[in-house]
């Protein structure tokens, strides 16, 4: 397949925003939390999971998507917040806890909202691959050729929801992707000590969907293989799992010491930054000009920029809000 | 007698999951095809298998599988990245080592890879890949007692000789063993090459018709005298039925094709700059140079267990 | 309120029926569960709906709660009005994350933009031998999780009105039915599962408890299949000159506490009967509500008859001694009112 090089472009912007984000929200999360770290404190308190490394994972998907495609993704979910194109003001308010956030700043950063585009994330383990699989069932009664897609990491896969979901929209033959975002690490126990085979997309077989796996971080080979999994949905064909071998650069959570994974590991996945090759790569090809990339992360760090004051200058939510929105 | 192992991972996994009907061959089969043939390869004494510790962990399981009917078996110091280059590492490896035999498990490009790691290895590839145009389909635990058969009996011509393309491509030379297809569209993507439209010229190295893949197409154009490759020019012309991949059969047509003896060169149109080596995109800067050279030595496993020799398990030879 | 007709059901039936209607005016109505469709549900709750809506909007589901009841939820949020069935109540343990997690806080995470209309009817209640994990009845622990409404219809009536408002409810609806409220064959006959059912469509609306009986000397306050017996120990009291209100709550998410403190200032003494557990439950929760708003009415402390803190027996003697009855309630009901 030959990529439309507005494609590839839009893929690296994204790439560029998304890191951009990441690095922004993580100088915030720790601005007043510091010298003692005090998780409550600060313009973003509570938990923060950021998903610097994963972005190829989430752009690869992006250009496949149409108005009305539903993603359910996970604690992570900044980067295919992003690249789904959910108002990054709007989200950024809700992480920052204001009035004027996705929800109203009830949700915060494990449960964005979003109606257009379509996107929900949770913040327990595989909770949301039951419900893409419900937006596939809800598109197909309802006719209409949506797709469902559903993010999940290598931890997940263990859960028995990953198993029921995959067997569900395979009996009911439903218009759902299910992409698993291995970055060898459920926060401090790696894969080799939780998942008794080596590779969750043979998993798909034992529920007769086809699995693939992306065994590089690269985001045009996730564009391909999304692509051709999405139009297999698209067209009825049915479910199917994609796995990608991807890299969290950074802990599981901000805070985490990252003990666990050693300076070689995390030196190996520095130096493969898909961020870097992949800008590189479009470079030495002629499709992007150092100068179109400088232009582009002015660009982006200023949108990036734009959404943080947005969320800085909006309100709190009144203290008595906590008791509204329980029931419609 | 020391036998290289090489087991790939992530052959058989690809986008071709998707776009067609491909063989899906998961860990654990993996894992039992490699035990199978410890078993076989474990039928003689004196046997040693050196293998490369692959990211997954396959050979390892398969040891443990075959239980006390693996031979010894021993690991290359030599740490896998899950990349292609750790096969080929391997290979150069096992070649200093003057290894009487390799055996990979893998599809086309897992055997392409060992063979740039060493050219004219005594291979024995057996298939668990996606397309498997050159790799051996019999049962493992046939293949292993070949194999030692084969190396014990010390008759050359159980490994029989093939031909293989040298190219020319961007970051030096490649090798193929199957083909090198000149290809429209410059992004690699997945890696896999599996749209007939997207073809401009090819080199096959086969045009055995029960083969998959541009040998297939080949093989529309006539039988293929041994040492020689052939060229091909994709376009209007001569309609060719060939099977394109596993559970794809299409029309492709052909303008133009001529026969290539060992040592001749011929330079493919690369209009865009990808080349396909065995089915894999590779992005190379203006044309590629495309030499055909020996290529490695495969064995033929009805021969090495026909051959005369000291072996109690071989059978004596029927032939004249 | 006087129902004008003579048309009987069960109520049973009425649930049927209910869904029938729902279907049949609104396309986006689906129907899952284990059982539901061929079988007609193990209670018979959806009782001919295959057969006259098809398997796309009735269907039988694998055996994975997680999984069709959060896809209820997808649905649900993806313009489809789902209504899921749990085939027992006590299998909540194998989807809890699902309903309490996940259906429950989707609209108060979205700050209100997003809505999860859909229902989770679930079979519930013991006393004919089903054992400890096929006899619970558990609202106590739905209705102290934010986020869903709970309803437990007593009777044919109120079991379709409940459930054509719970289908129309925007948000999800806990619709717990009890299987001894039914009024099956194969279950103990009990005259008080069969009752007047307009044909037409109608809601009854949620949040609104009912006054079952009317009385002067005291409110029993109560749900379910608890109503009937509260009915029946009413009219035990009567013969005993002790003249019992019965406040059938019918919701408890939300609840109608205006109702209580209203029957409780009314009669001054509160009887709570509840065939959940006792503890931390349902009765607490009525208790708490009239000390809060009616203290002063009151001119004895409230009484509970609940299941008690021990999973349900089995054997029929162990079991009938747990459940609340007729006469603990007579016998309780007697106590209050001599305090």
């Amino acid at each position: 397949m030959d990529i439309p090089s507005e494609h590839l472009v839009d893929m690296y912007e994204t790439m560029v925003k998304i890191r951009r984000y990441e690095e922004r929200i993580r100088e915030i999360y720790f601005e007043d939390k510091l010298p003692a770290f005090d998780i409550a404190a600060g313009l973003i308190p509570g938990e923060m999971h950021l998903s610097a490394g994963q972005e190829p994972v989430a752009v690869g998907v992006r250009p496949h998507l149409k108005a009305g495609d539903a993603i359910t993704a996970t604690h992570r979910p900044h980067h295919i917040a992003i690249a789904q194109g959910v108002d990054l003001k709007r989200m950024t308010a809700e992480i920052f806890g204001r009035e004027t956030g996705l929800g109203k700043g009830k949700g915060g950063h494990m449960h964005l909202f979003s109606v257009e585009p379509n996107f929900g994330c949770s913040g327990i383990i595989a909770e949301g691959m039951p419900v893409a699989v419900g937006a596939g069932l809800a598109f197909k009664r309802r006719g209409t050729d949506n797709v469902a897609l559903s993010f999940f990491g290598d931890g997940a896969a263990n859960q028995g929801a990953f198993h029921e979901s995959l067997n569900l929209a395979a009996i009911w033959d439903l218009p759902v992707v299910f992409i698993c975002e291995d970055n060898a690490y459920a926060i401090s126990v790696p894969k080799t000590a939780s998942t008794a085979i080596a590779d969750n997309s043979d998993r798909a077989s034992a529920y007769g969907i086809p699995g693939v796996l992306v065994a590089n971080n690269d985001p045009v080979a996730v564009y391909e293989v999304a692509g051709e999994a999405i139009a297999r949905a698209r067209s009825g064909r049915g479910p199917s799992l994609i796995e990608v071998k991807t890299d969290r650069l950074w802990g599981h959570f901000e805070g985490d010491a990252d003990a666990y994974r050693s300076d070689e590991f995390k030196e190996a996945m520095a130096e493969r930054d898909a961020l870097v090759t992949f800008g590189q790569k479009l470079v030495a090809e002629g499709v992007l000009t150092d100068s179109d990339i400088e232009a582009i992360k002015e660009r982006m760090f200023g949108e990036v920029e734009d959404a943080i004051s947005f969320a800085i200058s909006s309100p709190y939510p009144e203290p008595e809000g906590a008791l509204v929105d329980v029931f419609a | 007698m020391l036998i290289g192992l090489i087991a790939n991972p992530i052959s058989s996994k690809d986008i071709r999951r998707l776009t067609g009907l491909a063989r899906v061959v998961d860990a654990e089969e993996k894992a039992n095809l490699l035990a199978r043939l410890l078993v076989g390869l474990g039928s003689h004494p004196e046997v040693t298998v050196l293998a490369l510790d692959d990211r997954a962990g396959l050979v390892r399981r398969a040891v443990s599988l075959a239980g006390d009917s693996a031979p010894r078996v021993d690991f290359l110091p030599i740490t896998a990245t899950g990349e292609e280059s750790d096969t080929k590492r391997a290979a150069a490896h096992l070649a200093g080592l003057m290894a009487d035999a390799l055996v990979t498990l893998g599809g086309d490009g897992t055997v392409r890879a060992a063979v740039e790691g060493w050219p004219e290895a005594p291979l024995v590839p057996i298939a668990a890949g996606t397309n498997n145009a050159s790799a051996l389909t019999l049962e493992p635990t046939v293949i292993g007692l070949a194999t030692v058969a084969g190396v014990k009996s010390q008759d050359p011509s159980v490994f029989v000789p093939t031909t293989a393309l040298q190219v020319d491509i961007s970051t030096g030379h490649a090798t193929a063993v199957i083909d090198v297809v000149s290809v429209r569209g410059r992004w690699l993507g997945a890696g896999a090459l599996w749209e007939p439209e997207l073809l401009m010229e090819a080199v096959a190295t086969s045009a055995d018709p029960t083969a998959v893949g541009i040998a297939s197409v080949s093989a529309g154009m006539g039988p293929l005298a041994p040492g020689r490759a052939r060229w091909i020019r994709f376009g209007p012309g001569q309609t060719v039925k060939a099977i394109f991949g596993p559970g794809l059969v299409l029309d492709v047509a052909v303008a133009e094709h001529s026969d290539l003896p060992i040592g001749s060169e011929v330079t493919l149109d690369v209009a865009g700059g990808v080349v396909a080596l065995d089915g894999e995109r590779r992005i190379v800067t203006g044309g590629s140079r495309v030499r055909v050279v020996p290529g490695p030595r495969v064995l033929d496993p009805d021969r090495a267990l026909r051959v005369k020799g000291p072996l109690p398990l071989a059978r004596p030879s029927s032939r004249k | 309120m006087t129902i004008t007709t003579d048309r009987k059901l069960t109520t049973q039936k009425a649930i049927a029926e209910a869904i029938a209607l729902e279907m049949e005016a609104d396309d986006t109505v689906l129907l899952m569960g284990e059982d539901i469709g061929v079988y007609g549900g193990i209670f018979g709750a959806t009782e001919g709906l295959l057969d006259r809506f098809g398997p796309e909007r009735v269907m039988d589901t694998p055996i994975s709660e997680t999984g069709f009841i959060g896809a209820a939820v997808g649905a649900a949020i993806n313009g489809l009005r789902p209504i899921a069935e749990l085939m027992f109540v006590d299998f909540f343990g194998v989807c809890m994350d699902q309903i309490y997690n996940n259906m429950a806080k989707i609209h108060y995470f979205s700050g209100g933009n997003v809505k999860v209309p859909m229902v989770l009817m679930t079979a519930v209640g013991g006393g004919y031998s089903d054992a400890g994990q096929h006899s619970q009845t558990l609202w106590g622990t739905f209705a102290h999780l934010p986020g869903m409404k709970v309803v437990v219809p007593s009777n044919p009536y109120d079991a379709k009105g409940l459930m054509t408002s719970a289908i129309r409810d925007d948000n999800p609806v806990l619709y717990m039915f009890h299987k001894g409220v039914l009024g099956l064959g194969w279950m103990t006959n009990n005259p008080r599962a069969t009752g007047a059912v307009p044909s037409e469509s109608y809601e009854v609306p949620i949040g609104e408890a009912a006054i079952a009986r009317e009385g002067d000397d005291l409110t029993v306050v109560t749900v379910g299949l608890s109503v009937h017996r509260a009915l029946d120990a009413a009219e035990m009291l009567e013969d005993k000159g002790i003249s019992a209100e019965v406040l059938d709550l019918r919701s408890l998410v939300p609840l109608d506490r205006d109702k209580i403190a209203e029957s409780v200032g009314k009669t001054h003494r509160l009887l709570v009967v509840d065939e959940d557990y006792q503890s931390f439950g349902m009765t607490g929760e009525v208790i708490a509500t009239v000390v809060e708003r009616a203290f002063d009415h009151l001119d004895a402390p409230p009484m509970r008859v609940a299941t008690p803190d021990t999973p349900i027996p089995y054997s029929r003697p162990l079991e009938q001694f747990a459940l609340p009855s007729a006469e603990r309630i007579v016998e309780a009901a007697q106590q209050l009112v001599s305090a």
